[in-house]
């Protein structure tokens, strides 16, 4: 039992440590040495908050492209674009501008800017979404 | 059940408890249920009696049975006699007992809708001695619900919704009932939609007579209907205990939940219910505010049974 006090104070006392190498930016979020900057997938639901979209994209099904910055999704006959929430996927630390999860309309595009974890890169994307006709 | 603990005398032998066995939002037409107990060690009990606030609907009164369970069964046992209620006030003879717990349903009149109810329940006992127990005042809702209304998706079925009437009506009732300007949203099925070659999905869908490119194929508005623009937003894990009519669900669609509703950039249709889903709904006037709950979808007889609560926002 010591042992795992002992154990478990001392992770403790190490993370107390690490974190208080990273600054913490203006919304209270570390700025960490992390530099990698893309959207890796993207969501978008409806008022039930269930997706309406036909595939999320994903860097994986080329429907988000990570060198142009551009993500391209289709939504299901019916949808409401006027009235939808989105949400992403992004890699370790990075923040998003404006931030998703609120509703919005999406007929035309919408652009997001991905900031870094150090804070020195910035990607502007460019979401698109159409609704099947 | 929540506890009312207001007794007015605790200091004497005949004993008196209360549980407010109704959490639901107090609607007008619905029962609130009570459960209140009275004991005594020496002696029997005599009488319990409640006065209201408010005088209730018929239907108001003491059930003369006290309930226990065996064996996961409930036994009822009658313990009271000559159950009436006058005015306000409701009395029950107990018969030969020294403790019972006796049922109170108070049915919710219209005089009191969107105002408060109390209730004093006291026990008399052979030997005189009275105890009493005070309630605190209880809101009665302002909304209107109606449960389990069949629609039909079928040309000649009852499709076409009154959020006023609360009630669905047929394509020749709309016509000789002079309800043109009352439908405010229509029930479909259709398993596709075409649209410019394309099918897609449709399933079960409500849309305003307004939203012409959301009619399933084939559909044709009645003659006169008033194209009306009912704003709807659908929802999936917004259940109400008393539409779905099941005592589990202590989940409940207030006034509140009515009322906070925006409907800001909504749509006036929404396709692919899903059944145990919802959907909020203001009507064009302006005048209500509903909350459409889905009970059953049947896609092979395209119907759809749902209940509605309807709050007027005049």
């Amino acid at each position: 039992m010591k042992i795992k006090i002992l154990l478990f104070m001392s992770i403790l006392i190490g993370s107390l440590v690490s974190c208080g190498d990273y600054p913490i930016d203006e919304n209270g979020l570390l700025i960490t040495e992390k530099d990698k900057c893309y959207m890796s997938s993207f969501y978008l639901v409806g008022t039930d908050n269930q997706s309406v979209l036909v595939k999320d994209p994903t860097v994986s099904n080329g429907l988000i492209d990570t060198v142009a910055c551009t993500v391209t999704a289709v939504a299901k006959f019916g949808t409401n674009l006027t009235k939808v929430k989105p949400y992403c996927s992004v890699t370790d630390d990075i923040t998003v501008e404006p931030g998703m999860g609120k509703w919005i309309d999406f007929t035309t595009p919408k652009e997001y800017t991905l900031v870094s974890g150090n804070r020195e890169i910035r990607k502007k994307y460019t979401i698109t979404v159409t609704v099947q006709k | 059940m929540s506890m009312t603990a207001c007794s007015d005398d605790d200091n004497g032998v005949l004993q008196n408890d209360l549980i407010k066995r109704t959490v639901s939002p107090l609607i007008v037409g619905e029962k609130i249920e009570f459960a209140y107990a009275a004991g005594t060690p020496e002696g029997k009990l005599n009488l319990l009696r409640v006065e209201a606030s408010a005088s209730g609907a018929v239907g108001t009164n003491f059930e003369p049975y006290t309930w226990h369970t065996e064996n996961g069964t409930d036994v009822s046992k009658e313990v009271a006699s000559e159950c009436k209620t006058e005015g306000n006030v409701s009395s029950a003879k107990i018969i030969d007992s020294q403790a019972t717990t006796l049922r109170y349903y108070y049915v919710i009149p219209e005089e009191i809708r969107g105002k408060e109810v109390s209730f004093v329940f006291s026990s008399v006992a052979e030997n005189g001695e009275e105890t009493s127990y005070k309630t605190p005042s209880y809101k009665i809702s302002s909304m209107d619900m109606k449960k389990l209304i069949s629609l039909s998706g079928e040309d000649d079925g009852a499709r076409y919704f009154s959020i006023e009437d609360m009630k669905a009506y047929t394509r020749d009732e709309v016509s000789t009932g002079n309800l043109s300007s009352k439908i405010d949203f229509i029930y479909g099925y259709a398993a596709k939609k075409s649209v410019n070659g394309n099918s897609y999905d449709y399933k079960h869908a409500f849309f305003s007579p307004s939203a012409e490119t959301f009619y399933p194929d084939g559909f044709v508005l009645p003659g006169g209907l008033e194209k009306k623009k009912t704003l709807m937003d659908k929802k999936l894990y917004v259940w109400d205990g008393q539409l779905k009519d099941d005592k589990n669900n202590a989940i409940f669609v207030d006034d509140q939940d009515l009322k906070s509703q925006t409907f800001e950039n909504s749509s006036d249709y929404v396709l692919d219910l899903r059944a145990e889903g919802s959907v909020f709904m203001k009507s064009s006037d302006g005048k209500y505010v509903a909350y459409i709950y889905i009970n059953k979808l049947e896609n092979d007889s395209k119907t759809a049974v749902i209940g509605i609560k309807r709050l007027s926002i005049d």
